[in-house]
């Protein structure tokens, strides 16, 4: 009886200490999702590239990231915001609505560039013009970058600093809540110096693990289904979730003709089988290219011989140039154009993407997140995706105007130009068997990251390559201590076309809903081989014919015995 | 490339495929319903016309007795009937023969060729019969048929109820057919051909090929196209498109019967074929040329037909079996998926129910044996027909190209002395 009391005793003691720890660890998981506002100034009123780009680099430490210009910030908007970051990307006078806002903001201040000295905060600072570094954190820079020299007060940190020929600059200063960032541009080596040292910025304990991915890339009706079928299985021997990215159709170049994926049906069951085997689909567009003369491995939703936007749905009749604001009188105009431009691609786009998540559904490959080809799409493109996607692989392009203007954050977040979409960041790049060391470049781009506190390792592998460099791949990106391999099938994801929804939810099997039918699927087939469909139709009138045809004989049979029998008659 | 070529060689087998299907259609509803008419019609046999029988004859002592006795046995009222065995150049004993049958019976007369006409082959001697009689209607006969008792009444019939008709033809029945087993495919063949190619083109078009044999024709109008074409190597064939330009048709009236010879050898069967062969490629040639002038376009079909079975048709044959013979040793890539392989069965059913009505028409050919030689007909001797169509084209153009004397008709006849007929 004593014991049995203990026992409930203890059993109940115990149950409300894993609550309790339970609420302790989801309170301080909240406590390290900061709620920033990130204001910028721009004349146009739009976010530059370097904005993006660090409004990229911020939602890696927080799905609360409230981009918006410094107009639209008020006392109100930053009632609830634990961080303000603020990007000057131009000197210029201030708005004094924004000025009293910050004033009275009582949590972590982030200023780049431009304006500092403006802002209540930076009053014991001194900012003195423009300098030119050669060197950032001890490391040689490839490009100089200019910087605002500034003299932070004395009890501030400089985190990071950076050097001309002879002088130390500061770049990276923390002064209590107040931080100060010298420059704004950080698309390149130098994001790896800002990623890690925002967690200091912002008093974030840093994570200890990196997630990784190794995602198998260019996966077409092309594809040797041997070749893809010895990469898969050795991640899915290893116990690795490896993702596949798929484009449902491959047009030949030279003569455009289309291959579907349904017609290697080979590859199909390959993929089928990696598919429950720890295999993951990603919708790699849907032919992989915009013009049918172009590779099969080429730009899809951006049109890379003009480098613009994609703004008409037939490539032969694309214009030179999409006009730009000078070609216009008014901005209304200007404004109506834009808007058409804008609503051929949203067709373009939907249209190819619904086509590729029903054409892979069809054979039951379940694409649950979307990678661009060649990453290239613009703002609008990913507007459209994210009515589709939940999620992305790779890079973001941060400029409408050129595809060139990549950007590559290294943690898993939700940047704003994803519309809400996460972002699986691809961070190491591929193996390259052209290179003497085809392994070189991605063990100096794994260094790098795993510098970076919870940045991802994530890489592709071309599976053309067969599987011999894989295991050195797989080796390589282990060596990463704390390494944890991403898994979609723990993580929420929705994948909708027009007639397919594709739901995964944390470690429960994937739903799959299709309102596909047989005549969608005719009518599908007919665009794609309208020959093959006649043909097919022919067959079938043919088939009909020839049971009519067999009938009579057996009709005719029967008549003939009683011809026989009425000519017997007749001769009897 | 490879794969519009394979495209085109589809498409072109399988318009002349369908068209057969389409013919067999109609040839099967025309064996349904050809007999409705025939009470009808018996009541207008009164006021019976004249018919004079030509069998034209070069060297034919083996058949003609049997054929002489089958005429003997015609059902027709004998004081509008007369057989006329033209007996053109022979050197045997043809013409003691049939002198024999004149003496027995008075409906039956012999006649000799005479220069111009003479030895000159069918053609002439048809025309040589024409001057030397006046029935209103003509029927011919090759010298190695046997009619059924009835099949020249029947002729008649047709041309008493169908006064747009120039022509009526029947069908006949190979007396060899179990002999060899080519004239057992010959046999299947020339079934196919009648319900289909004559039955069916009746039905639809109303156009029917005067076959050479076992059909009736008005004096009137033969003498209005000025007798027989003694250039052409495929008379009837010429003669039929020559009539309905004129505004005429040719029936095709199944009732009238005949039974004939067929070759019992391959050589045979090989000289008679290539001279079918060449003799349609030479009207198709002639015609096509002339397509505009052609008052009645309903033969325009015609035309075609020959056209597409000994051009269009043949070279989609030929081309589907060179890719299918490159694509042994190479990959062409060819990107037709399953729907290639359902087409040929389809190809392949379609024939073998083709062949299976036709066979069960005639009351007792659809058989176990016939069945197999169905099966069998169609690796061997349809495919014969394409080497055929090579070899007679190379003569055509070899023809052409060397401006050779046509002087084949006589030849092809010398060759055929043996077995005794001409188609």
């Amino acid at each position: 009886m004593n014991y049995k009391r203990w026992f409930i005793g203890v059993a109940f003691t115990l149950i409300i200490f894993i609550q309790s720890m339970l609420i302790f660890a989801s309170a301080s998981t909240e406590q390290e999702q900061p709620n920033i506002v990130m204001a910028y100034e721009t004349p146009d009123g739009f976010a530059s590239v370097d904005t993006l780009f660090l409004e990229s680099v911020f939602a890696g430490m927080t799905d609360q990231v409230h981009l918006m210009h410094i107009k639209q910030v008020t006392a109100d908007t930053l009632k609830n915001a634990d961080v303000m970051v603020f990007v000057g990307e131009s000197k210029g006078k201030l708005p004094k609505e924004f000025i009293t806002a910050i004033n009275n903001f009582k949590g972590h201040l982030i200023v780049f560039g431009n304006n500092a000295e403006q802002l209540p905060q930076f009053e014991k600072w001194q900012f003195r013009g423009k300098q030119s570094l050669r060197t950032l954190d001890g490391k040689a820079l490839l490009k100089v970058s200019n910087i605002i020299e500034v003299k932070p007060p004395k009890d501030s940190d400089v985190i990071v600093g950076g050097a001309d020929l002879n002088t130390i600059y500061p770049v990276i200063v923390k002064d209590g809540r107040t931080s100060y960032i010298a420059k704004t541009s950080f698309r390149s080596e130098d994001r790896y110096i800002l990623s890690r040292e925002l967690y200091r910025l912002l008093d974030i304990q840093p994570p200890a693990t990196h997630m990784a991915y190794i995602r198998l890339e260019d996966i077409s009706p092309n594809s040797d289904p041997k070749l893809v079928k010895e990469t898969g299985e050795y991640l899915a021997e290893k116990g690795i979730p490896f993702y596949m990215a798929v484009t449902p159709v491959y047009v030949k170049s030279e003569t455009g003709e289309q291959l579907q994926l349904k017609d290697n049906k080979k590859l199909v069951k390959v993929l089928r089988n990696l598919q429950k085997s720890g295999g993951m689909v990603i919708a790699h567009g849907y032919t992989h290219t915009y013009r049918y003369t172009e590779k099969g491995t080429d730009f899809e939703f951006w049109d890379a011989i003009n480098d613009q936007k994609i703004a008409s749905v037939n490539p032969e009749e694309a214009p030179k140039t999409v006009k730009n604001r000078a070609d216009f009188t008014t901005e209304k105009e200007y404004e109506q154009h834009l808007k058409k431009i804008d609503a051929i691609e949203r067709r373009y786009i939907e249209d190819k993407m619904n086509l590729s998540i029903e054409k892979l559904t069809e054979v039951r490959l379940y694409p649950i997140s979307f990678e661009a080809p060649q990453y290239a799409m613009s703002s609008t493109g990913y507007e459209v995706i994210a009515e589709q996607f939940t999620s992305t692989f790779g890079q973001i392009q941060l400029s409408n105007d050129t595809h060139k203007i990549m950007g590559s954050p290294l943690k898993i977040g939700k940047p704003a130009l994803l519309e809400g979409m996460t972002l699986y960041p691809e961070t190491i790049g591929y193996i390259d068997p052209s290179k003497s060391n085809p392994l070189e470049d991605m063990e100096k781009a794994i260094k790098k990251v795993q510098e970076v506190p919870g940045a991802v390792i994530g890489g592709f592998y071309h599976t053309y390559l067969g599987v011999e460099y894989l295991p050195n791949m797989v080796r390589l990106m282990e060596t990463v201590p704390n390494l944890e391999w991403l898994d979609l099938r723990k993580t929420t994801q929705t994948v909708q076309s027009e007639k397919v929804v594709i739901q995964q939810k944390p470690n429960e099997e994937l739903q799959v809903t299709s309102q596909i039918n047989w005549t969608d699927k005719i009518q599908q087939r007919l665009k794609e081989r309208p020959f093959e469909m006649v043909l097919w139709i022919l067959a079938i009138v043919v088939a009909l014919f020839v049971t009519a045809f067999f009938m009579y004989v057996v009709r005719l049979r029967a008549k003939l015995r009683k011809r026989l029998f009425e000519e017997r008659n007749f001769n009897g | 490339m490879a794969n519009i070529l394979f495209y085109i060689a589809l498409f072109l087998i399988w318009i002349m495929l369908l068209y057969h299907m389409f013919l067999m259609q109609g040839g099967y509803r025309h064996f349904m319903t050809f007999e409705r008419v025939i009470p009808e019609w018996e009541k207008n046999m009164v006021n019976l016309p004249t018919v004079s029988v030509f069998i034209p004859a070069h060297n034919e002592e083996v058949v003609i007795g049997q054929t002489l006795q089958a005429m003997s046995r015609l059902h027709y009222p004998k004081d509008k009937l007369e057989v006329i065995v033209i007996n053109d150049n022979s050197s045997d004993r043809t013409g003691e023969i049939a002198g024999q049958f004149t003496a027995k019976y008075p409906f039956i007369r012999v006649i000799e060729t005479e220069p111009p006409n003479k030895g000159k082959g069918k053609s002439s001697a048809l025309n040589e019969a024409l001057r030397k009689s006046s029935s209103d209607v003509i029927v011919v006969y090759d010298a190695d048929n046997t009619p059924e008792k009835m099949s020249v009444w029947y002729l008649v019939m047709g041309l008493v109820n169908d006064p747009k008709a120039a022509a009526v033809v029947g069908k006949f029945r190979v007396i060899n057919a179990a002999k060899t087993w080519l004239t057992r495919f010959i046999n299947i063949e020339t079934i196919c051909f009648q319900w289909m190619a004559q039955g069916g083109r009746w039905k639809w078009f109303k156009v029917a090929t005067i076959p050479g044999t076992n059909f009736a024709i008005r004096r009137s109008v033969v003498e209005e196209l000025g007798g027989w074409d003694v250039k052409a190597l495929a008379e009837d064939t010429e003669l039929t498109i020559r009539v309905y330009n004129k505004g005429y048709h040719i029936r095709f009236f199944p009732k009238a019967i005949t039974w004939e010879q067929e070759p019992e050898t391959l050589k045979v069967w090989w000289k008679q074929r290539t001279r079918w062969a060449r003799g349609n490629q030479y009207v198709v040639i002639k015609f096509l040329g002339q397509f505009l002038k052609l008052k009645r376009k309903r033969i325009i079909f015609d035309l075609f037909y020959f056209f597409f079975t000994y051009f269009l048709f043949f070279f989609g044959v030929i081309l589907s079996n060179v890719l299918f013979i490159i694509n042994l040793f190479y990959n062409l890539d060819l990107s037709i998926g399953n729907v290639a392989i359902a087409l040929w069965v389809l190809a392949f059913l379609l024939f073998l129910a083709e062949v299976m009505i036709t066979l069960s028409i005639e009351k007792a050919e659809m058989n176990r044996t016939n069945f197999f030689y169905v099966i069998f007909m169609y690796f061997t001797y349809s495919q014969m027909w394409i080497v055929l169509v090579v070899y007679s084209l190379y003569l055509e153009i070899k023809r052409v190209l060397f401006k050779q004397e046509v002087k084949w008709y006589k030849t092809e006849r010398f060759a055929q002395k043996d077995k005794g007929g001409t188609k």
